[in-house]
C-alpha cells in the first residue's frame, strides 16, 4: 500500500518540522546539518553491535556519538583555538566519513548502503509491518515509531511553549526574569537531535535538513506571531510531503529528494511574492 | 608488498596520484582564504548544492564525461552560491538559514535527478556515484586533464588577486578603507570556491568536500602564523591526505575515496592539536608546568627569608621546616647559589637573600599600590599580591618604587626591604 509511504512522510515530517522551528528562530539552522551528519557511526557501530535494526540500541548509539560531536567542537573551539563553524566542520565531515567507511567494510553484515544513509528508504518503509494487539489492524513499524515522535515532541513543545518562546525572541528579557537560555538552548537543540535521528533512516542525513528547515524558514516569512509560524509550519510541511510525493510517483524519482525539493519551491514562491508585493506600491506611488 | 606492487604499476596509478594530490592542493589553497574569513560553512553548502549540477551534466552528456560535468557543476555552484545571497537580502532569514535551505533543497533536487541516471539506462550510470563519496582510481588520464586545467586557473587567479585576498582576510574594514571593492573580491573567492569545489568531487566526492576546504587550513593555522606558510602548509597536507586516498582507491576499489581523505586529514588535526609548536596542548602543558615550577621555588626562597626577617637565623634544618620544597625545587635552588646544603641543614646564602628580599619587595609594593593608588582595603591587598610578586619584573618594579616615591612600610607596617 503506497498510502502508508504517504503517511510515513508527512507524520515525519510535521514532527522535523515543528522541532526545526525553534532552531531557525534561533538561527541555528546549521546545527541539524551537523547532528545529521555526526551520528552516523553511532548507528553504524550500533547496527554492527546489536546485530539489527533495533531502535533502542539505534538511539543510544547516534546518543553517544551527538555528545561526540558536541564535545569535539568545544574542544576545538576551546583549547586549539580554531574558529567556531570550522570546527563544527571539522567534526561533523570526519565523524560521517568514519560512519562511510564503516557501511562500506562492513556493507554485507547490515542492511544499511550509501544510498540508504543519503537519502532514507521511505519508499520501503510500509513493508514492514506490526499487528496492533486486540485488532487485526497491520501497521508499518516505521508509523509506530514517527507517531510516537510527533506525540513526544508536540508535548514537549506544549509544556516548554513559553520558556521555547521567551528564549527564542528575547533572550536578554528572559534572562533579567531569571529563565535560563542556556537550558533552553539545550532543550531545542535536545529535541532537533531526536527527531533528526529517528528520521534519519527514512529521509536519509541531508533531506532531513530541508524537513526541519524550509518549513519554518517559510513560515517566519509570512507569520507575524508564533501560533501562527508553528501552525503554518505544519500546513506547509503537509503540503510539501503530499506535492513532493506525487511528484516522485509521477515521474519515478526519490521521494525524500522530491519532497526536499518541493519544499524550496514553495520557499522560492513566498520570497518571490513577497518581492513582488514590495515593488507593486512602490511603482504606484510613482506614477 | 606483491600485491602492493601491481598496483603501482598500474597504468593509471601515477596518473591519479599526481592529479589527485595536484586538485586537493589546489583546492585547499582556496579553503585557507575561506577559512580566515570565517566562511567555512558556505563551502559544505556550495558542495551539496552542487549536486543537480552534476546529475543533469551526466544526463546532458549521456555518459561520465568530465567537461560537460564540471561546467555543469560550476554552473549551479554559482546558483547555489547566488541564491543563498539572494534569500538573505530579501529576507530577514539570516545567511546560516539561507544556507541550509538551499544546500536541502538543492541537493534534494540532485537526488531527484540521480534517480533518473539511475533508471536511465545509460550505460555508465552507475559511475554517477564516484561523484558523492570520490572514487579516485575511476578517473581516466582525460579526466584529469580537464580538472588539472580547471585547477592552474584558480591557482592563476589567487596569485592575481593575492594582495586583495590577503588583507581582506585579515582587516576588512581597512580593505574598505583603503579603497578595495571588498564585495566584488568576496564575489571572486565565491566563484573560486565553487571551481574548488567542482575540482575535487571526482576524487574526494561532493558530500565530504567540506572537510577539504576546512581541515587543512585549520591544521595550517596549528602550526603557522603567516599566510604564506599557512598556504604552503595545507596544501601539502591536503595532497598528502589525497595521496593516500588515491593508494587506498586503488587497492581498495569498492571503497570511497572521499572518507580515507577526511579520516587521514581528522588524524592530522588530533596529531597537530597536542604537538603543534603554536597551540599544541603538549606546548601549552609544558608551559603550565614551567610556570608552575617558578612560583614553586620563588615561594620556598619567599619563605626561608620570611624566616630570617623574623629571627635573623640563615640556617635551616631541612626536615623541620614547615613546608618542605620539592626535589626539583631544591636542587633548582642549590645549582643557583640560592641555598648551600650541608647534611640535613641548609645553609642561605648572599645570593638567596637577594633573591627572597626581591620577591618580598615586590610583594609589599603591589599591596601598597591597591592600598594607596586603587584605594583598596587593607585587608583585601593580600592575594592579589600574593600573584604578582611572581609577575612583576624590574621595569615594573621601578615604576611601582617610582609611583610610591620609595617608601620604607606597606601596608601592613612592615619594611619594605631594599638592596644594602
Amino acid at each position: 500500500m503506497n498510502t502508508w509511504v504517504l503517511i510515513n512522510a508527512v507524520v515525519i515530517a510535521l514532527s522535523c518540522s515543528l522541532a526545526g522551528a525553534f532552531l531557525v528562530l534561533r538561527h541555528r539552522a546549521m546545527l541539524t546539518d551537523a547532528i545529521s551528519h555526526a551520528v552516523l557511526p553511532g548507528l553504524v557501530i550500533a547496527f554492527l553491535i546489536s546485530g539489527s535494526r533495533n531502535t533502542t540500541a539505534m538511539l543510544i548509539g547516534a546518543f553517544v556519538f551527538g555528545f561526540i560531536c558536541i564535545f569535539l567542537v568545544e574542544f576545538f573551539r576551546r583549547y586549539v583555538r580554531i574558529t567556531d563553524d570550522a570546527s563544527i566542520g571539522i567534526t561533523f565531515t570526519s565523524l560521517f566519513a568514519i560512519g562511510i567507511i564503516l557501511v562500506s567494510r562492513y556493507t554485507d553484515r547490515i542492511d544499511l548502503d550509501q544510498e540508504c544513509v543519503l537519502h532514507g528508504e521511505i519508499t520501503y518503509s510500509a513493508l514492514k509491518r506490526i499487528v496492533l494487539p486486540g485488532t487485526n489492524w497491520a501497521v508499518p513499524q516505521t508509523f509506530i515509531s514517527a507517531m510516537a515522535m510527533l506525540i513526544i515532541v508536540s508535548i514537549l513543545i506544549t509544556i516548554g511553549y513559553r520558556g521555547l518562546k521567551i528564549t527564542s525572541f528575547n533572550p536578554d528579557y528572559a534572562t533579567s526574569i531569571g529563565v535560563s537560555v542556556t537550558l533552553w538552548h539545550y532543550i531545542s537543540g535536545g529535541i532537533a537531535s531526536m527527531v533528526t535521528i529517528v528520521s534519519f533512516e527514512a529521509v536519509g542525513a541531508i533531506l532531513v535538513i530541508a524537513l526541519m528547515v524550509i518549513p519554518a524558514a517559510t513560515a517566519w516569512l509570512i507569520s507575524k506571531r508564533l501560533p501562527a509560524m508553528l501552525l503554518n509550519t505544519t500546513l506547509l510541511s503537509v503540503s510539501g510531503s503530499i506535492f513532493g510525493y506525487g511528484v516522485a510517483i509521477w515521474l519515478n524519482v526519490s521521494i525524500a529528494g522530491s519532497i526536499a525539493f518541493l519544499l524550496g519551491i514553495q520557499l522560492m514562491m513566498v520570497v518571490l511574492v513577497k518581492v513582488a508585493a514590495r515593488r507593486l506600491p512602490l511603482q504606484r506611488a510613482t506614477k | 608488498m606483491d600485491s602492493l606492487w601491481t598496483y603501482f604499476n598500474h597504468p593509471n596509478f601515477w596518473w591519479v596520484l599526481a592529479g589527485t594530490t595536484f586538485l586537493s592542493a589546489i583546492s585547499a589553497l582556496v579553503g585557507t582564504f575561506t577559512y580566515l574569513q570565517r566562511k567555512s560553512l558556505m563551502g559544505d553548502a556550495i558542495a551539496h548544492g552542487i549536486l543537480p549540477g552534476v546529475a543533469g551534466g551526466f544526463l546532458l552528456a549521456g555518459e561520465k564525461n568530465a567537461l560537460i560535468i564540471m561546467i555543469g557543476a560550476i554552473v549551479w555552484g554559482l546558483l547555489t552560491v547566488s541564491s543563498i545571497d539572494w534569500i538573505s537580502r530579501k529576507t530577514h532569514l539570516q545567511n546560516s538559514t539561507a544556507m541550509a535551505v538551499v544546500l536541502s533543497a538543492f541537493f534534494g533536487l540532485g537526488m531527484m535527478l540521480l534517480t533518473v541516471v539511475q533508471t536511465s539506462g545509460l550505460p555508465d550510470a552507475s559511475g554517477i556515484n564516484s561523484f558523492l563519496f570520490g572514487q579516485a582510481a575511476s578517473m581516466l588520464p582525460e579526466d584529469l586533464l580537464v580538472y588539472s586545467v580547471f585547477a592552474i586557473v584558480v591557482a592563476f587567479v589567487l596569485a592575481a588577486i593575492y594582495p586583495h585576498l590577503s588583507i581582506i582576510s585579515f582587516d576588512r574594514a581597512a580593505a574598505q578603507s583603503i579603497g578595495f571593492n571588498v564585495r566584488r573580491i568576496d564575489a571572486v573567492l565565491s566563484i573560486l570556491v565553487v571551481a574548488a569545489t567542482a575540482i575535487g568531487i571526482q576524487s574526494i566526492g561532493l558530500i565530504l568536500m567540506a572537510a577539504l576546504l576546512i581541515t587543512p587550513a585549520a591544521i595550517a593555522r596549528m602550526w603557522s602564523s603567516r599566510l604564506i606558510g599557512m598556504l604552503l602548509f595545507s596544501g601539502a597536507i591536503a595532497a598528502f591526505a589525497a595521496g593516500i586516498g588515491a593508494v587506498i582507491s586503488f587497492t581498495a576499489p569498492a571503497m570511497p575515496t572521499g572518507p580515507w581523505i577526511v579520516l587521514v586529514l581528522f588524524i592530522f588535526t588530533l596529531i597537530s592539536m597536542v604537538i603543534s609548536p603554536q597551540r599544541g596542548l603538549l606546548k601549552q602543558f609544558r608551559q603550565q608546568k614551567k610556570n608552575q615550577n617558578i612560583i614553586l621555588r620563588e615561594n620556598f626562597i619567599k619563605r626561608l627569608y620570611h624566616q630570617w626577617e623574623k629571627s635573623g637565623q640563615t640556617t635551616f634544618i631541612l626536615n623541620e621546616l614547615k613546608d618542605k620544597p620539592s626535589k626539583r625545587t631544591l636542587r633548582f635552588a642549590l645549582q643557583n647559589d640560592w641555598i648551600h646544603q650541608v647534611g640535613i641543614t641548609i645553609h642561605l646564602s648572599e645570593k638567596g637573600l637577594r633573591e627572597g628580599r626581591r620577591i618580598t619587595r615586590a610583594h609589599r609594593l603591589w599591596e601598597l599600590y591597591l592600598s594607596r593608588t586603587l584605594r583598596m582595603r587593607d585587608d583585601h591587598v593580600h592575594p592579589s599580591a600574593e600573584v604578582m610578586e611572581h609577575l612583576i619584573g624590574d621595569d615594573l618594579e621601578k615604576e611601582l618604587l617610582r609611583t610610591l616615591g620609595y617608601p620604607q612600610t606597606d601596608p601592613h607596617q612592615r619594611d619594605i626591604p631594599y638592596e644594602p
